[in-house]
């Protein structure tokens, strides 16, 4: 095609490209939404759609974060592993603050009888100092402390991701390819490479499993229908993030630092105070993240938790019709594509397609979404 | 160039949905009802092949599946606990009377069926058991008797003396239990040395790459007690690739389809093997299909064992062939 004709085409049709290009990602959904309830009758039950946003509020959480650092022109590869780490780390000291006292017991006995303590030394140093604190015991005292560890530990990760690409000036893809090892390898290291459980009974899981009840409907008897908290604090942090993003002088930086860096410089912006806040956002958001889904399974396993989160998060942006290259896109787009993301999960498992065969479908549903887009645009690359 | 994107985009989405539709099969097709007017709904829900065994899961509980045209099945496939709980969660949804679970994580999946038990879905556990009483029948092989069964054929095998490397497999319950009375075993033979005990995590690449750094650091050993074929087929290779397969042999577990063809041959290196058959997803499968299909499960959890133990087998040359499943996956 040459270049003149393809001129004249995007002149005539830039109304409805531009509206394509606008409502892309949302007429994807609609159709994908469509489609789903004609193949499923179960699709649109309220149960399901419900039981659909809490398995993806999670992700969703993670993108909204990822959203930023993208549209900075960054990326941040270590939020999956963080996810872990931080809900690892969280578990630890709340089950070491529930234990303490026989945390220290036992290796008051152990040192006694000269024979190792199942405990490590660092372990029970921590038991002794929350003891000596007076906060051990207590289970809520242990949930909150494990509650605030998790958005602590989450954010100063995210801080220290945000102080190697600004000071350190690595790419951000390298540095967070490198702490996304390092974090995978402290959750493995603190939970000895596997599952940690919960050792608080009554209310560490009730974030996670629990919610408001709807009108006092009911799923079946004596199952009332809720809606679960972690989609309740999904949508409060996609409206603060909008806000942030859309309506604060550090979003518009946010814009600009992606759309080009040097000008930014220029214009006299705080660069390296922009980047090192984005990515302490996403390490706070990766926090929230893994609070919440260590909660809801009452357990993580240091291994697989939040594995390829950094991948279908990124996948969830870009779906969302932001760019790859910073510069453009919005926390809009990033719900939709999160949404259209969970919807081919759901549906697969709900038309019972064979799980080898998942991947398949949900990668050409996801290349077919961003071309469909993609056509909207007029002068891209 | 917008153009041919648009096209393409059309087409491959296209192509997707007719991949789909083929693929599914359909929650609203017309199926002969039964007795009592309704068909059972009974989903299943299982590890995603990641290994050799949860393959070999995987298509034993497809064919058990087709072997109950007259149940309506849901199957689902999970790579980690958090993705099992949605399947389940979404199967609830969609309506359950019953429900044949192995866990892949035990403490997320028994919240999981939790929901379900507190529903009234009636609860088949394979292999790996959930940590409250929830199911109503719990199937699964014996961990123990797999680590001592195996270890007493090495130890009778070594002539109760010599140099023994362990793999261990994927650090879970199931790994501690064969590896605790496997060790209890070896513990009463004084000249039994054991070399090195490491993590293979029961698939073949790690049981390469461990065996490879083992055999660099132990100038003689004499056997591999490997508890995983997929990690004694590994082994193997790397043995073989250091000219030592004079040297020792291997016994693995589980009944691959290969390692048993081995030992029907009587390959020097793999004298044996011992089965923890995947299987017994058939066998939870087809008690489910049976208890629910004429809505009597009540009278049927009158007599039915709640716990079922199955025994595990030694391979050897001479009964290998009642081991060998030609088609199997594994």
């Amino acid at each position: 095609m040459s270049e003149a004709s393809e001129q004249t085409v995007v002149w005539r049709g830039a109304d409805w490209r531009d509206t394509l290009e606008r409502f892309g990602p949302l007429l994807a959904l609609a159709l994908l939404v469509l489609i789903t309830s004609l193949f499923s009758h179960a699709f649109l039950k309220p149960e399901n759609i419900l039981n659909l946003l809490r398995e993806n509020s999670f992700i969703g959480i993670v993108s909204l974060a990822m959203t930023f650092v993208i549209i900075s022109g960054g990326i941040d590869l270590s939020v999956g592993a963080l996810v872990a780490f931080v809900a690892v780390a969280g578990m630890w000291l709340m089950n070491t603050g529930i234990g303490a006292s026989g945390i220290i017991a036992s290796a008051e006995l152990a040192r006694q009888m000269h024979i190792q303590s199942t405990d490590d030394a660092f372990r029970i140093a921590v038991a002794r100092v929350l003891s000596w604190m007076h906060v051990s015991g207590d289970e809520r005292i242990g949930v909150l402390l494990g509650a605030a560890a998790t958005l602590a530990v989450g954010t100063t990760a995210g801080w220290l991701n945000g102080l190697a690409i600004a000071k350190g000036r690595l790419a951000p893809f390298i540095a967070t390819l490198a702490t996304m090892a390092i974090f995978r390898s402290l959750a493995q290291t603190l939970a000895d490479g596997g599952e940690v459980l919960s050792s608080s009974e009554r209310y560490f899981d009730r974030l996670g499993q629990g919610g408001i009840g709807l009108f006092g409907l009911q799923i079946g008897a004596g199952v009332p229908l809720v809606l679960p908290y972690p989609v309740l604090i999904f949508a409060m942090m996609a409206v603060a993030s909008w806000i942030v993003l859309d309506r604060t002088r550090y979003g518009r930086y946010v814009y600009a630092l992606g759309c080009n860096e040097r000008s930014a410089i220029y214009s006299a912006v705080n660069v390296d105070r922009v980047k090192v806040m984005t990515y302490t956002l996403s390490g706070a958001f990766c926090g929230v993240a893994g609070l919440l889904l260590a909660s809801r399974l009452n357990s993580i396993n240091s291994g697989n938790a939040g594995l390829l989160y950094e991948l279908d998060a990124i996948a969830a942006v870009v779906i969302g019709g932001t760019r790859m290259q910073g510069g453009s896109g919005g926390i809009g787009g990033t719900i939709i594509g999160v949404l259209i993301l969970g919807i081919i999960s759901n549906m697969l498992t709900l038309m019972n397609v064979s799980p080898y065969l998942q991947g398949l479908i949900k990668g050409m549903i996801i290349l077919a979404a961003c071309l469909l887009q993609r056509s909207g645009k007029n002068n891209q690359r | 160039m917008n153009h041919l994107n648009k096209l393409t985009g059309w087409k491959i989405l296209g192509l997707g949905l007719i991949l789909l539709g083929g693929c599914s099969k359909s929650d609203s097709g017309a199926a002969p009802p039964t007795a009592g007017g309704t068909r059972a709904r009974i989903g299943v829900s299982i590890p995603s092949g990641d290994h050799g065994w949860t393959a070999g899961v995987v298509w034993w509980a497809q064919r058990a599946m087709a072997l109950h045209p007259e149940i309506d099945w849901q199957f689902a496939a999970a790579e980690n606990g958090q993705k099992q709980v949605a399947d389940i969660e979404t199967m609830m949804a969609k309506g359950l009377d019953g429900l044949v679970v192995l866990p892949t994580e035990v403490e997320p999946v028994t919240q999981a069926c939790k929901a379900a038990h507190q529903r009234g879905i009636f609860i088949v556990n394979v292999d790996r058991g959930l940590t409250e009483p929830i199911a109503d029948m719990h199937l699964e092989g014996d961990n123990k008797l797999f680590g001592r069964k195996s270890a007493q054929y090495v130890a009778e095998k070594m002539n109760h003396k010599g140099n023994l490397v362990i793999l261990e497999g994927q650090i879970n319950q199931v790994n501690s239990d064969r590896v605790e009375a496997a060790k209890a075993v070896f513990a009463q033979y004084a000249d039994i040395h054991i070399l090195a005990d490491q993590e293979a995590d029961w698939n073949r690449e790690q049981g390469l790459k461990v065996m490879q750094g083992i055999l660099a650091t132990n100038p003689h050993i004499d056997a591999v007690w490997a508890q995983d074929d997929d990690t004694a087929l590994g082994a193997i290779a790397a043995i073989k690739e250091a000219g030592r397969q004079k040297e020792m042999w291997v016994l693995g577990g589980a009944g691959m389809k290969q390692v048993v063809e081995m030992v029907m041959n009587r390959d020097p290196m793999v004298p044996a093997d011992i089965t923890y058959p995947p299987s017994m997803i058939a066998a939870g499968i087809h008690l489910a299909a049976s208890a629910l299909r004429d809505g009597r499960q009540a009278q049927l959890s009158q007599f039915m064992p709640r716990h079922l133990i199955q025994d595990v087998d030694l391979v050897t040359p001479e009964n290998a062939e009642k081991f060998y499943f030609k088609d199997s996956v594994y």
